[in-house]
């Protein structure tokens, strides 16, 4: 028999409920499942409230599942770890240090050495198009430039998983079109594994390899869609017809999850 | 003269507020200059103002001064460093301050002065009975405003820590401090006018030392220009004091 390779990420029968106050119950996600390959660019999409945020949150260690597992390497996930970084929807600067500072934040709470860190903060700056601003702080910055110093302070602590929950989901069009190249970039350069939730199924076929679509309150794994447009990815995918086939497909599941 | 116009525009209420105070200087002037009413009762403007200088000229305030402001500083400056460390202590644990809050709320809302017989039956009428006057005027309103602060620091940036695997002692100085600072600032400007007024208080009662002292004993010794002399003083300093405060406010709001 051939010995099969383990996934990198395992998704095993997890299940979550939050327990409010009054120990009501909300469940959030029923009996997930799924794999995730070293490297994979990874979207996950579905209607508002399925739980994408609280998969996320299970996958970083925030939050523990009600029952089923996470598997990273093999290990099961039990807390926040060195080898995952998270970028929120709000950038969640802290309002108090300057660009430069924040993008030290994570580096720092993980204790890593100042050189590294100061080698590593200057080398995101330039790579995040952040220059002549290391020493602005975050009221002085566009929205786009603070989701950049957000993702900049994630990828300074040098992690092996991404995880992003709608990052772009507060920029208007234009920027969003221009970060989500960034993204691309930063993913083609580094290879490592992107973990990325959206709203819009267009950001999702532009950036992943593989789309986990997710039916509606309580979620659970509706279809996974594998998208094979080669890399490095440009603009002009969006008008190609299997764009456009995707693109309808997943919309479809979706409005069909929201109208039953 | 159109940058004068201009000049006017930008400092307009400073304008005004300042026309008010002279106003009322001679207003002031004019009924003490007309004898209008007794000078024991009222000095006119300008015999205070001699009194002030001549007060340090001949150096009879210094004992005083000095006496009152060794009292206010070591009793502020004990109140913001325990207030600091007991703030952080019950806005960072429920349970501490579960059992903390309704005592601290009392003590707050207690005018600290009424203790202050107690207080003199403790420690007597030196320097300590004083400074302590001071510290527990001062002491709970900067408590309390850290301890809000603290408490109510923002969720998601603590989730952001966690998800970096911060340690609780580094989200304490990279979270929790940075963001009270401002809090800090809104309780030093409540706690030190309340400190300066315990301070006069407690000398009035202890009668020995102090700018309180001074002017218990001025007014039952009929010297009222000395006496007015020292109270501008006294607001002056706490004018001073609070314009700083508001300063240092204004540079750590974040504007956010
Ligand atoms: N702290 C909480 N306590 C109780 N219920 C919660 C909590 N957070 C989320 N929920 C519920 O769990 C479900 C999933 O929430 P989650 O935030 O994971 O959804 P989502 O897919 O990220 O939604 P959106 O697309 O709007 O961001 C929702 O029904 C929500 O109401
Ligand atoms: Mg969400």
């Amino acid at each position: 028999m051939l010995k099969l390779k383990k996934p990198f990420i395992e998704i095993k029968d997890l299940s979550f409920s939050y327990l409010n106050s009054k120990k009501e119950q909300t469940n959030a996600l029923d009996n997930v499942n799924f794999n995730i390959t070293k490297g994979e660019f990874l979207a996950i999409v579905g209607p508002s409230g399925c739980g994408k945020t609280t998969l996320l949150n299970c996958l970083d260690g925030l939050l523990q599942p009600s029952s089923g597992k996470i598997l990273i390497n093999g290990e099961k996930v039990v807390e926040p770890g060195f080898d995952r970084a998270y970028i929120f929807q709000d950038p969640l600067l802290l309002p108090w240090r300057t660009v430069l500072g924040n993008i030290k934040f994570g580096g720092q709470m993980q204790r890593l050495k100042k050189e590294t860190l100061d080698k590593k903060s200057r080398e995101l700056v330039r790579a995040m198009h952040l220059r002549g601003f290391e020493y602005h702080y975050p009221h002085q910055l566009s929205g786009g430039m603070k989701q950049r110093v957000n993702i900049a302070r994630a990828l300074c602590v040098s992690p092996q998983i991404l995880l992003l929950d709608e990052p772009f989901s507060n920029l208007d069009a234009q920027i969003r079109e221009i970060m989500q190249q960034e993204l691309l970039n930063i993913y083609d350069e580094n290879k490592k594994t992107f973990i990325f939730i959206t709203h819009s199924i267009d950001e999702a076929i532009f950036l992943a390899d593989k789309i986990i679509v997710l039916t509606r309150h309580p979620g659970t794994v509706k279809k996974i869609i594998n998208v094979k447009f080669k890399r490095p990815r440009d603009i002009s995918i969006k008008d190609s017809k299997e764009f456009i086939f995707i693109r309808r497909e997943i919309a479809k599941i979706i409005k069909d999850e929201i109208h039953v | 003269m159109k940058s004068m116009f201009k000049f006017i525009k930008q400092k307009e209420n400073m304008l005004l507020g300042l026309s008010g105070i002279i106003v009322v200087i001679i207003l002031w002037q004019t009924v003490a200059a007309y004898k209008l009413i007794d000078p024991i009762l009222l000095s006119s403007p300008i015999d205070v103002f001699n009194e002030s200088i001549s007060l340090f000229k001949t150096g009879e305030i210094y004992p005083d001064l000095i006496a009152s402001i060794s009292e206010f500083l070591i009793g502020f400056l004990l109140a913001l460093f325990l207030g600091f460390i007991f703030g952080f202590i019950l806005g960072w644990f429920k349970k501490t301050r579960a059992v903390f809050n309704p005592l601290l709320f009392g003590l707050y809302a207690t005018p600290i002065i009424a203790i202050l017989p107690l207080i003199i039956l403790w420690f007597g009428f030196g320097l300590f009975a004083k400074v302590s006057i001071v510290f527990l005027s001062s002491f709970f309103p900067i408590l309390i405003s850290i301890m809000e602060s603290a408490k109510n620091t923002d969720q998601n940036l603590l989730k952001l820590a966690r998800s970096f695997k911060a340690s609780e002692f580094n989200i304490i100085t990279a979270i929790i401090i940075p963001n009270s600072i401002p809090g800090i600032v809104s309780g030093i400007k409540i706690a030190m006018p309340r400190g300066i007024i315990g301070m006069i208080i407690a000398e009035f009662f202890t009668g020995n030392a102090g700018l309180g002292y001074l002017i218990s004993y001025y007014g039952s010794t009929f010297q009222t220009a000395k006496l007015l002399a020292i109270v501008i003083l006294i607001a002056g300093a706490s004018v001073v004091f609070t314009a700083v405060i508001d300063l240092l406010e204004k540079k750590v709001k974040y504007n956010n």
